[in-house]
């Protein structure tokens, strides 16, 4: 089985009025088969435009350049839009966080389910209204057959997010991108829909990318985290490792104000605020936050490797790790 | 302990059209009461639907409750009494651009209250605006700033700030850090924990976020369509959480915990009813696996554990 998704070297600028903005640098991520890859990180940082560059939904004031991306063993950079949107609808599926604008209104959820079956040719109605409706089922949609006839305004927002989930996995595809796909819903809700995506995932091999703010989503779906700030991945790992052992100035300081239980007590936070796109500083994009910051971060970080464990940053893993996290640093500023 | 802003018995119903376009009601409220004390933190905790963001509404003097009373300090809030009521509970709400008047700068947008209740000098308001800019953690330069220039996490310390200008001895939070990143909300929430010994000010935090709510509230009001079913003190309630429906809010709460499965699929049914069309009897029956004849047949009244609170006929078991 290839790898659903490999996208190296990717950046993304967009051309607003006061010029262009590069959102995205040098990006490299991929997802393989049976794999759940969560991509992190704060408003602003990259990650949702990323995983559109992957299946060429970009604005229009987007530009994109990347050495390669190749999708369930296609290299893509080089073809043309409707050879890609071929290949994308059969073998590509997107969840997005809200599922009454990604549903189209005027048709019932059976005609939503069955065309994206139909129109990649995998076989015919009555085939596509069985496969539709044992996916509802697995999904947790009761009364399916009934569900099938009904329009996306009569269901309510929990089950057209089921339906959403049903409609990416009806063509089989290699690889599901969930763009934060439970975040609008209720923590029962999401946590029932989290299970169906990882089970799905896990029954049918197929690599899911999901894109998330939500650390506590990550721990319990990752098996592989890449963090993303201001445009870069700064560190990437595996979600043990990630957790455990974060290197990232930025990652350790995000795994330490992610809330854990606590009768109380403050909150542990990052000082500070995501530099704006417009003005990224010269050298590492976290040096005005990170308590390690010095002369030498003002040049380009290096990308340092260990195996699958990669990170951007002058510390090596044993500095890094030694160094005060941003959190604690900041508690003891305040005494 | 002594109330500062109680809620009793409040109903609030909504007319609505249904999909079959006949008129019909919501009941958003249905008999809560609530009471909240002198520098005490309550959590309302429940997911969409249950009504919660209906009684900051009204807690906030905003929204008038079909019955039932609200007070402050023993007094019956009115129409007539909605300015004074303003001045004792300011609220917070979720999203931080939207709440703050675009065109004013954010000093004016701070001091709008003062200015709004025509509280001291024009002097003495900015001086008190810009006190209070700095406690928020915003410098001086950002007083002739305007909102669309603000990141979300500046923008909610504006509007704490503004709710704090009149000195009010409530402050509503409706969601208040849903909309921020991580590691800004908890700089927000930090805000709001430090303010509390100096100001003596009480809090009402709006979440569907418990552990969020498990560290800022010393008391739990959990809320399912529309009704209170289970309150307390929060270490106690989350100890051994009573009502079927607080343990699966509680143990869907995913905190970042690596090896740590997700909540089992048969945890109970995720679908909220209608609430238009509550179910008879125990409002949560249609969700609950151990829902008997005895949950179709009654409501569950209000039973005393301790310090604690819970409407399920179960409670016990």
């Amino acid at each position: 089985m290839s790898q659903p998704l490999r996208m190296s070297g990717v950046s993304i600028d967009l051309k607003l009025t006061g010029g262009r903005v590069a959102v995205v640098r040098d990006v490299d991520l991929s997802v393989g088969a049976g794999e759940i890859v969560c991509l992190v990180g704060e408003s602003g940082s990259g990650k949702t435009i990323t995983a559109l560059a992957a299946v060429r939904l970009l604005p229009r004031v987007a530009g994109m350049r990347s050495r390669s991306v190749v999708i369930d063993g296609t290299e893509t950079r080089d073809i043309t839009d409707k050879a890609f949107g071929a290949l994308l609808g059969d073998r590509v599926s997107i969840v997005f966080q809200n599922p009454m604008s990604s549903l189209n209104p005027v048709l019932t959820i059976g005609e939503q389910l069955c065309e994206a079956y139909l129109t990649h040719k995998r076989g015919s109605r009555a085939e596509a209204e069985v496969r539709a409706i044992d996916l509802l089922e697995r999904v947790g949609v009761s009364a399916a057959a009934d569900r099938m006839r009904q329009f996306p305004h009569q269901l309510s927002g929990g089950l057209r997010q089921r339906v959403m989930i049903a409609l990416a996995f009806m063509c089989e595809p290699a690889l599901v991108i969930g763009d934060e796909p439970t975040t609008a819903l209720d923590v029962t809700m999401q946590a029932q829909t989290l299970r169906l995506l990882k089970d799905l995932a896990r029954d049918t091999g197929i690599g899911l990318l999901l894109i998330t703010h939500d650390l506590g989503v990550v721990s319990r779906m990752a098996d592989r985290v890449v963090v993303m700030y201001a445009g870069r991945v700064v560190e990437e790992g595996t979600c043990e490792e990630i957790f455990a052992h974060p290197i990232h100035p930025y990652t350790r300081g995000l795994v330490d104000c992610a809330p854990a239980h606590a009768s109380n007590g403050g909150f542990l936070s990052i000082p500070g605020e995501v530099p704006a796109l417009t003005a990224t500083p010269v050298g590492c994009d976290f040096r005005s936050r990170c308590p390690s910051a010095h002369a030498d971060c003002h040049r380009e970080p290096p990308i340092r490797e260990e195996g699958a464990r990669r990170w951007r940053c002058v510390m090596d893993r044993k500095t890094a790790q030694a160094a005060p996290t941003p959190a604690s640093a900041a508690l003891e500023a305040e005494g | 302990m002594n109330s500062v802003l109680e809620v009793e018995n409040v109903t609030r119903s909504f007319a609505v059209r249904g999909q079959d376009g006949k008129p019909k009601q919501v009941q958003a409220l249905r008999g809560v009461t609530l009471a909240v004390g002198a520098n005490e933190s309550v959590g309302i905790a429940g997911e969409s639907g249950c009504g919660k963001s209906t009684l900051a509404k009204i807690m906030l003097g905003l929204d008038t409750p079909t019955s039932g009373e609200v007070r402050m300090d023993g007094a019956v809030l009115t129409g007539g009494s909605t300015r004074a009521f303003a001045r004792e509970v300011q609220p917070i709400f979720q999203d931080p651009l939207g709440s703050l008047n675009p065109r004013r700068t954010v000093e004016q947008n701070v001091r709008l209250p003062l200015d709004a209740m025509r509280i001291g000098t024009p002097k003495e308001r900015a001086a008190r605006a810009l006190d209070l800019m700095s406690k928020v953690g915003l410098p001086e330069r950002y007083r002739h700033t305007y909102p669309s220039q603000l990141s979300g996490g500046q923008a909610q310390r504006v509007a704490i700030a503004r709710a704090l200008t009149p000195q009010p001895r409530v402050l509503v939070c409706d969601e208040p850090t849903s909309a921020l990143d991580t590691s800004v909300q908890a700089q927000i929430l930090n805000l709001l924990l430090a303010m509390r010994p100096e100001t003596g000010i009480s809090l009402v935090f709006i979440t569907h976020d418990l552990i969020v709510l498990e560290r800022m509230c010393e008391r739990v009001v959990v809320m399912y369509l529309g009704e209170v079913v289970e309150t307390g003190p929060t270490t106690e309630v989350l100890a051994t959480p009573r009502h079927p429906y607080t343990r699966m809010l509680w143990r869907s709460s995913l905190t970042p915990d690596p090896g740590a499965e997700l909540p089992p699929a048969e945890l109970g049914n995720a679908i909220t009813p209608d609430p238009a069309n509550i179910p008879s009897g125990c409002a949560f029956r249609t969700r609950c696996r151990h829902a008997t004849d005895l949950c179709n047949a009654e409501a569950p009244a209000p039973q005393q554990f301790g310090n604690v609170t819970v409407a399920c006929h179960y409670a016990a078991a």
